[in-house]
């Protein structure tokens, strides 16, 4: 089995390093989207974008917080199934799947230096369900047909971040350590075309990247986030939440 | 859904409390004693049974070591807490009306017995402004209390006690908020048909924010005193009535409960905005129900037991009481100045 490197398989919202709580502590929701963009690249460029929506529960106090999402998420990876050599052709060029479920549990600690300063750590683990899609094409003339399953994608990613809270405003930035594994099984293998040639797993090749992110305060007790990150490519999302 | 016969327990609670003056309701100088408050039918009840919810626990979702009447007002199932319902709204309106004595209201009573006998048609208003019901199916009805009476006691308490052991009330809470969330369609349609567009933007806004950061209906934000969305509890036998329609005769349904020839169309019509009523099979539908059930009755165990010990006659009390909720629900909804309750309710 082969390793191919794999930027980032989406490691999804980290949020603002302070718990997302009143001051005595409680229970906070959110609904969210996260859209991400990855590469990876032995020899030839391929670009995984995600788009996930997912709904949150947390449960924390001033100091530390633990969390869980559920959602669902899409898949394409584009030119999958380009043919890199002569003589195999292929149905269609990108591997598209949408809406499998994907979990996520987190945790954070936060340190409030004094009204307007603070850091945090935060350590987040995500698991989506397989993706599935199906090529058909020729190769020297003989038909295929393959399914490609991409199969137990997960990531494990933990940072820190240092918060400016402004009126109300939290902004906040830092670096983060992400690992993001996942197997791509054809049922059949094919020659010419990556993804069908043999089973393989992905793995982030550069594993250090940074998040930025505004929390704004809303209509009582509504917040909206909205975090970006950066490693090799740009993801970003937005997530309004309720403090409870 | 109609009313299961636990609404019986509800209404006897409102007899059986008579047993039990105490509170702080406003009263009137003619009134039987200070803090007390009367149905016609039902004796006088304590106003300790209708305590408000904490301020900052509206919706009632964070346990309090005992149930309260107060919480049982968010149950969505149109009958569960009418009862209580209306002896609030009597509370609520003490202050404006003269009490109705407990000799009045006696012989009200023996009349519409006398009424129902002689096979009255619709419901009529009695002097003291009391509204009251035929009742020609009267035997019929009174086995059909019985036989509700005996299915509380040998088959759902004996249930709603060992769910009561085996789950934490948090989470019964919880499940109580998601069958209310659900029933929303119910609530907005008839608010939309009762021309009440406040109060079907308001079940929108309710629905949207619970079952979003509500995690799908589990919790009730929209209660929290901090949104504050106020609930607006519609039914069609509400609307019929708005327009006109009248009671009809009085019947008990076998575990349904208390109903009328109106409440009747609203459990065939409500049951269409109902979507439980579409799940498929059958006993998925009669499963779920029977949960639904099993988890309210488990919130408030014990009360009814209370409230039958002390009744003269429950059956009148019940049938008293769900005359005048009924009514009055419909008296506010024309009015549309239902005055402001904790916790979202209505």
């Amino acid at each position: 089995m082969f390793f191919y490197p794999l930027t980032s398989l989406a490691a999804g919202p980290f949020g603002p390093p302070e718990p997302q709580v009143r001051e005595s502590g409680g229970l906070h929701t959110a609904f969210g989207y996260w859209r991400s963009e990855t590469r990876y690249e032995n020899g030839t460029d391929y670009t995984f974008t995600q788009n996930r929506l997912y709904s949150e529960a947390g449960y924390g106090s001033r100091n530390w917080e633990i969390y869980g999402r559920i959602g669902l998420a899409d898949l394409d990876v584009s030119d999958a199934f380009r043919p890199s050599v002569a003589g195999v052709t292929a149905s269609k060029g990108d591997f598209q799947d949408n809406w499998s479920v994907f979990g996520t549990i987190g945790g954070k600690i936060f340190y409030a230096a004094n009204e307007t300063l603070g850091v945090g750590s935060f350590v987040q683990a995500t698991y989506s369900g397989d993706f599935n899609d199906k090529v058909t094409g020729t190769s020297n003339g003989v038909p295929f047909s393959a399914d490609i399953r991409v199969e137990n994608p997960w990531d494990l990613a933990f940072g820190m971040a240092i918060q400016a809270k402004i009126l109300g405003t939290k902004l906040y930035a830092g670096p983060y350590f992400s690992y993001a594994e996942a197997k791509i099984s054809p049922s059949a293998r094919v020659g010419g075309i990556t993804f069908t040639a043999e089973e393989f797993k992905l793995r982030n090749k550069n594993r250090i990247g940074g998040v930025a992110g505004i929390d704004l305060p809303l209509y009582k007790l509504f917040h909206l986030n909205i975090e970006g990150q950066y490693s090799d490519r740009f993801s970003v999302g937005a997530a309004i939440a309720l403090v409870y | 859904m109609k009313p299961s016969f636990l609404i019986l327990s509800l209404v006897l609670c409102c007899a059986v409390g008579c047993a039990h003056p105490v509170g702080t309701l406003s009263g009137s100088a003619n009134g039987p004693e200070a803090g007390t408050t009367h149905l016609p039918g039902v004796l006088v009840f304590p106003a300790d049974r209708f305590v408000p919810n904490h301020p900052d626990d509206p919706a009632g979702e964070f346990s309090s070591p005992t149930p309260h009447p107060g919480r049982f007002l968010n149950h969505g199932w149109p009958g569960q807490a009418r009862f209580f319902t209306v002896a609030r709204e009597v509370q609520a309106d003490q202050a404006g009306h003269e009490p109705v004595p407990t000799e009045k209201g006696k012989k009200d009573e023996s009349n519409r017995k006398g009424g129902s006998a002689q096979g009255e048609g619709d419901q009529d208003q009695g002097e003291n402004g009391e509204f009251t019901i035929a009742d020609p199916l009267e035997p019929f009805n009174r086995a059909m209390f019985t036989f509700n009476d005996r299915l509380y006691f040998w088959v759902l308490k004996p249930v709603a006690q060992g769910y009561n052991k085996v789950v934490p009330e948090t989470a019964r809470v919880g499940v109580r908020n998601f069958f209310d969330n659900i029933k929303f369609p119910i609530r907005f349609v008839n608010n939309l048909l009762q021309a009440n567009f406040e109060g079907a933007v308001s079940e929108l806004g309710r629905f949207t924010v619970n079952t979003i950061w509500g995690i799908g209906g589990l919790l009730d934000p929209s209660s929290k005193q901090e949104l504050a969305i106020r609930k607006y509890d519609a039914d069609l036998g509400q609307t019929l009535g708005i327009y006109g329609v009248g009671q009809g005769f009085y019947i008990v349904y076998p575990v349904l409960g208390p109903s009328s020839a109106r409440e009747t169309v609203e459990l065939v019509g409500d049951t269409f905005l109902d979507p439980l009523s579409y799940l498929s099979p059958w006993y998925y539908w009669i499963g779920t129900r029977s949960y639904e059930e099993v988890n309210a009755i488990s919130l408030r165990i014990g009360d009814y037991e209370s409230l039958t010990e002390a009744a003269i006659d429950p059956y009148l009390s019940v049938r008293d009481a769900f005359v005048q909720y009924r009514e009055q629900k419909i008296r506010q909804s024309k009015s549309k100045t239902e005055p402001q309750k904790p916790g979202g309710v209505q």
